[in-house]
């Protein structure tokens, strides 16, 4: 009887011995008393996201009250769901989604810009004949599917040269352009253009056309939902904030910024001096005037993309609700007065 | 046994086998216990539109019954849902059949020749293992992204329960009336049309249930994949769009063609195994 106590007892030591105690960055974190936010990122950890990265490591959010936990998450369509129903406050959405998500009723509100340019484009080999949107007719080109930011920025570009889905020969391949062009199955493939024609360039040379030379696209952005507007601005404030930072510190200094996202993105050796060129690639996609903006007509033209394709059966009754420039920083006069 | 079992056997001892086979139908058809499933599905019915009209979730999430019901009439009004519906069961019957091809053949080999079941088998699961969609790219660099892909796709998911059902069913042949044909002097291919074949078949009908419903999957996971016709596309893109009414359409008609397979296989089962029913 008395072992079992002593071993009763030396369990209870051990437990407590194991049991983790709290430290100085706990309580810290406890008395600053930060609000805890999940954001929805719609791909795998990445240094696409660097800017994301940075503002953590920096203490961006932290400064503003905000504790970010990142969600990697493939299903887009369910982070726009979450949002919508509140249970998620934020998430890095394209644009599209959203005026979608409004005429489904859903009560999403696009806060800020994260790409200031459409990351969409279509990657050609570099001795192909096609240079231009126009030179895509009668060709074949791929593309994810008859939906999403692909889709319709290729709409967009195919509308800029005046021609139609007829015109040419569309073939949906979901995420397979890599391993399609490389074996030289169709002339063209519909890209993000950040990373898939680094991919692409592994087999050959490539050139690419970016949709937003031809069409003003919204892009994807921070969107949150009108709860949580409504009930909490300052939460909506401090993360726009943060991540316009983390933006302006990752152009201009991509080197430090690729530092911060590796850990991250735990990237493989082999693959570090692609994903460098990766995060170049994404800092022009970034690049602007004044970050975070979107213009009035980027949005009647993504509407109108939609209606054209169908994938909107009519358009919303008040485009200008589906997004708000309250958290942004205030335009220069110079900006203002070309608008 | 019930008065109203007796009168059934009554009645079938009379009939001839094609009458008997059409009577045991009829009288599976006025099985009571065939309702209990009606009645469950009614009761989730019933579920739905008490949860839809209460507004505890919003309608962008769970639409409502009526909702469903009229996206239903304007896609087979306009046609499209007819088309879609064409599409899938095309792929996922081809994808079916050239898997019972595969699994049957590959089956009957490995269940025959013991050593293969060492050799083959741990490829076999492997291949099993593997996620389609991982594979994906090399299936549509392979086989091209129209709807041959998605036949391959359904093909990989279905025939792996059908090859096991039928290894299974080839071994558990009696192996004393395997020696009795024998001594009859027996040619191989009598053997296997008279005493495997008939023997391995409740379990090979069995791995078809399983096969006829991966099938339809199968067809619909490579849509999801690329596509721009069928009921996986009509999903995608009602999710994509924010179309909870499409997709709810698209998920109910592909398990309706899951269980109208399903019913089909059960039936040729019936009137295949009736044999074995007389017998017992």
């Amino acid at each position: 009887m008395k072992n079992f106590a002593r071993l009763f007892l030396l369990v209870i030591l051990v437990i407590l011995g194991i049991a983790p105690m709290p430290t100085a960055h706990n309580v810290q974190a406890q008395d600053d008393e930060l609000t805890k936010v999940t954001l929805f990122l719609s791909y795998i950890p990445s240094v696409q996201f660097a800017p994301i990265y940075v503002a953590i490591e920096r203490g961006y959010f932290a400064e503003n009250g905000i504790e970010v936990e990142i969600e990697y998450n493939f299903d887009e369509a369910n982070g726009v769901d979450r949002l919508a129903i509140n249970d998620l406050q934020f998430g890095i959405i394209s644009g599209e989604q959203v005026i979608l998500a409004r005429s489904a009723e859903k009560p999403l509100v696009y806060v800020m810009a994260w790409y200031q340019n459409f990351p969409v484009g279509v990657v050609v080999p570099a001795d192909s004949d096609i240079e231009t949107p126009e030179d895509l007719k009668g060709k074949m080109v791929s593309l994810p599917g008859f939906q999403g930011a692909s889709y319709i920025g290729l709409r967009a570009l195919l509308g800029s040269a005046e021609l139609t889905e007829r015109d040419l020969q569309l073939v949906p391949i979901g995420f397979s352009a890599p391993e399609v062009m490389c074996e030289r199955q169709v002339d063209a493939a519909t890209v993000y253009i950040a990373n898939e024609p680094l991919t692409i360039s592994q087999c050959y040379d490539v050139r690419v056309i970016p949709v937003s030379e031809y069409a003003t696209l919204v892009s994807n952005g921070l969107v949150t939902n009108e709860e949580t507007l409504e009930s909490n601005p300052e939460l909506v404030a401090g993360m726009v904030d943060a991540l316009l930072r983390g933006i302006a510190d990752t152009i201009e200094d991509p080197d430090a910024a690729f530092e911060i996202a590796l850990p991250y993105a735990d990237l493989p050796e082999d693959q570090i001096e692609t994903q460098y060129q990766v995060l170049l690639n994404s800092v022009e996609l970034w690049r602007a005037d004044v970050l975070g903006w979107t213009s009035e007509e980027a949005w009647e033209a993504t509407q109108q993309i939609l209606l054209e394709t169908e994938l909107l059966r009519e358009p919303l009754d008040d485009l200008s609700a589906a997004y708000t420039y309250e958290f942004l920083p205030k335009l220069p006069e110079e900006v203002v007065e070309e608008e | 046994m019930t008065s109203l079992e007796i009168q059934f056997k009554r009645i079938n001892t009379k009939l001839s086998s094609t009458w008997r086979f059409g009577w045991q139908i009829i009288w599976r058809i006025l099985d009571w216990r065939l309702f209990i499933a009606p009645m469950i599905t009614y009761g989730i019915y019933r579920y739905w539109l008490h949860t839809a009209e209460s507004g505890r979730y919003p309608k962008f999430i769970l639409p409502h019954p009526d909702t469903v019901w009229l996206r239903f009439q304007e896609m087979y009004a306009d046609g499209s849902l007819l088309l879609h519906l064409k599409v899938t069961l095309r792929e996922s019957l081809s994808g079916l059949l050239i898997a019972s091809v595969i699994a049957l053949v590959l089956g009957y080999v490995i269940a025959r020749i013991r050593i293969l079941n060492y050799i083959l088998i741990p490829y076999l699961i492997f291949l099993q293992a593997i996620p389609v969609v991982a594979i994906a790219p090399i299936i549509i660099i392979w086989v091209g992204p129209d709807i041959k892909s998605k036949i391959v796709i359904a093909a990989l998911i279905t025939w792996f329960p059908l090859m096991v059902s039928t290894i299974v069913g080839i071994r558990n042949v009696s192996p004393q009336l395997r020696e009795m044909m024998r001594a009859n002097v027996a040619n191989p291919l009598q053997v296997f049309w008279h005493l495997e074949l008939p023997s391995a078949m409740p379990e090979i009908l069995g791995g078809f249930k399983i096969a006829v419903t991966l099938s339809v999957i199968g067809a619909a996971v490579g849509e999801f994949i690329s596509s721009r016709e069928g009921l996986g596309y009509l999903i995608v893109v009602g999710r994509s769009i924010s179309d909870p009414a499409s997709v709810f359409l698209g998920v109910i008609i592909l398990t309706a063609i899951s269980l109208t397979l399903y019913i089909i296989v059960a039936v040729i089962e019936l009137f295949l195994l009736r044999w074995k029913r007389a017998g017992s």
